[in-house]
């Protein structure tokens, strides 16, 4: 069953909710068959964006369209989309074949045809047989399957997911990422995938759509969020690094009691800055050659614990700066009080302005409708 | 030991009647003498009783018909979703079950004779407005176990909402309904304040007959429809418990 794929485009979407505003500002374009993961923290108004291109919400004001066409006020059941829940959302009262044939139901599909892509839907899922059981004899794993043959059963050209992995336990997530990831590349569907885990976007993504406090931070490719992130946000939430405070003057970065930092100035107008590194490059043991031009930091442990394969330390920085390292190499004195020499590598280093109003400020708590009016039942 | 004996207590004065309703003697006592079933064969000879027997059952399933046409389209909008104002509708909706029956029984004796609705019709409306309570409350807790998204996600799929209503949540509030109804059907059925005034000699229903009954000549028939009542009630009540224990279990 190869599908064609929709574009989605959003023009200055915003939604608010009485005063507060859940999301602001959001224009996307999403090509047909992508897949791209709308990553943020609860309340960062990406479930209120999902919902708003499933049509469940209307926005307050913006466009969005299909393929080119206005689909801002056209109803949920006439968008053709699939959507697939964090909590399943079968219909309890029917079985597993009855859930599946719903869609083709509503599309007056006969009753021949229907059985026979009920079961090519439930096989897509590797749940072949299962048309006479019901939800609520299965495993968590085994009902979102069933959710997602049935979004998948009338061949929409759009699938939607909000966080569909999101009650399941940390290895069956795993199973699943690939497994949807692999429906994806099968049918060639565009999908639209919302989740807070920033693993599971960067594993599955074509590209990410970062979201915080109702707005795009950036958007991306994996690598692109990662390596290059648009501002501390993203560094901060996408994958792990290490920081230090540091004042760009136009000319070089001073960074308290370190001194200028070696490191390629930015194309910044000056003021005050962050320098991160992402834990690929910082060296904790390994000299670096002589005409090296990491960075030589001197870090104090303020605790520390193991993580499988790993050691976690939170560090003190002399410039009063702190983080968390992994430490994999051996040898090295991870208990509190301890100092570890730390060789940040200059040319990978990322400055980024620093965030305005970092603590507070901004749009605060008012925008933390976003998972909370998804349901008070959970 | 404290426990048999308050449920002893609690349980006495309603099971004294089927004793007595096996009575040989003319008029009611207890203990009783002698068995016999002539008061029950009573019952269904004399038209006095046929005919209260038949009115009551009439008003009982009509009330318990439209209580469910109006309790639950209330109860899926009470329970389903979260809305503003919904406590204070709530409240409206289920304050017919705590103000006195004898208030609401005058306020409606006096309005009713106002549209000559005393008799059959004014009985049936007065004890719809009396059990729909029972409706919304138990049909707003069959619908609050229904996932939200389970009307976002039939939506998705191509239901419209008078789609999503008749195929997701009506049948999913469905044992709600059915017990509101059994609820609904029991109360109709032994009601009496409000039926003393919204009744006519030319129309009473069973309760009603029995009240007179007492008053003027005291013998064991009045045991014996009492025991019918009581073993109608205990019946219906089993059956909507026996479906509530099932459901539990079932999620």
């Amino acid at each position: 069953m190869a599908i064609d794929a929709t574009s989605v485009t959003l023009r200055n979407v915003a939604k608010h909710y009485g005063n507060s505003t859940a999301v602001e500002g959001v224009d996307l374009t999403i090509r047909a068959g992508e897949f791209v993961s709308m990553l943020g923290p609860s309340g960062s108004g990406k479930t209120t964006t999902l919902k708003m291109i499933a049509g469940f919400e209307a926005p307050s004001t913006g466009q969005i369209t299909f393929d080119g066409v206005d689909v801002t006020n056209i109803a949920p059941e006439k968008r053709n989309i699939g959507v697939v829940f964090q909590n399943y959302s079968l219909f309890p009262h029917l079985t597993v074949g009855q859930n599946v044939a719903f869609p083709l139901k509503m599309r007056k599909v006969p009753a021949a045809q229907r059985d026979e892509r009920v079961a090519r839907a439930l096989e897509l899922v590797e749940l072949p047989g299962f048309e006479k059981r019901k939800p609520d004899s299965l495993s968590g794993g085994q009902q979102q399957r069933v959710a997602i043959a049935r979004a998948l059963v009338f061949e929409p050209t759009l699938l939607v997911m909000d966080e569909p992995l999101g009650a399941l336990d940390r290895r069956l997530r795993e199973v699943m990422q690939l497994e949807i990831k692999a429906l994806h590349d099968r049918l060639g569907v565009t999908v639209i995938y919302v989740t807070h885990d920033q693993e599971e976007a960067l594993t599955m993504s074509d590209r990410i759509i970062v979201f915080s406090k109702g707005k795009i931070e950036q958007v991306g490719t994996p690598r692109e969020v990662y390596d290059e992130p648009a501002t501390e946000f993203v560094a901060d939430f996408v994958g792990e690094s290490l920081a230090i405070s540091a004042t760009w003057d136009g000319n070089a970065l001073i960074a308290d009691t370190l001194g200028v930092l070696a490191v390629p100035g930015p194309a910044l107008p000056a003021g005050p800055v962050r320098v991160l590194w992402r834990p690929h490059a910082i060296g904790l043991t390994e000299r670096p050659d002589a005409d090296s031009k990491d960075l030589h930091v001197q870090a104090t442990v303020l605790t520390s614990g193991y993580a499988g394969g790993v050691v976690k330390a939170r560090i003190s920085l002399p410039t009063g700066d702190e983080g968390i390292v992994s430490i994999t190499s051996v040898g090295v004195d991870y208990s509190p009080g301890a100092t570890i020499d730390l060789y940040l590598r200059a040319d990978r280093a990322i400055v980024l302005p620093t965030a305005a109003g970092k603590r507070g400020g901004g749009m605060s708590e008012t925008d933390q409708r976003d998972d909370t009016t998804a349901g008070r039942r959970g | 030991m404290l426990t048999a004996l308050v449920v002893l207590l609690l349980l006495f004065p309603a099971l004294v009647v089927l004793p007595m309703s096996v009575s040989t003697s003319e008029i009611l006592t207890f203990p009783p003498s002698g068995f016999s079933l002539r008061w029950f064969g009573n019952l269904f000879t004399d038209p006095q009783w046929t005919q209260a027997l038949a009115n009551s059952f009439q008003v009982a399933v009509l009330t318990a018909v439209f209580a469910a046409l109006i309790g639950t389209p209330a109860g899926i909008a009470l329970g389903f979703r979260q809305w503003r104002g919904q406590g204070l509708i709530l409240a409206l909706v289920v304050s017919p079950v705590i103000v006195p029956p004898m208030v609401i029984a005058v306020g409606m004796y006096v309005t009713y004779a106002q549209f000559e609705l005393i008799g059959f019709w004014g009985l049936v409306a007065a004890h719809t407005m009396l059990v729909v309570p029972f409706v919304i409350v138990t049909v707003m807790s069959s619908v609050a176990q229904i996932n939200p998204s389970a009307a976002d996600a039939a939506r998705s799929l191509g239901a419209s909402p008078v789609v999503v209503v008749g195929r997701i949540l009506l049948p999913l509030a469905l044992p709600g309904i059915v017990s509101g109804m059994l609820f609904a059907f029991v109360t109709s059925w032994d009601e009496v304040v409000v039926a003393l005034y919204l009744t006519d000699p030319g129309f009473k229903t069973l309760p009603v007959v029995m009240w007179d009954q007492l008053r003027e000549r005291v013998d064991p028939t009045v045991a014996a429809i009492a025991s019918i009542l009581l073993i109608v009630t205990v019946l219906i009540m089993a059956v909507a418990l026996l479906r509530g224990r099932r459901r539990t279990r079932g999620n």
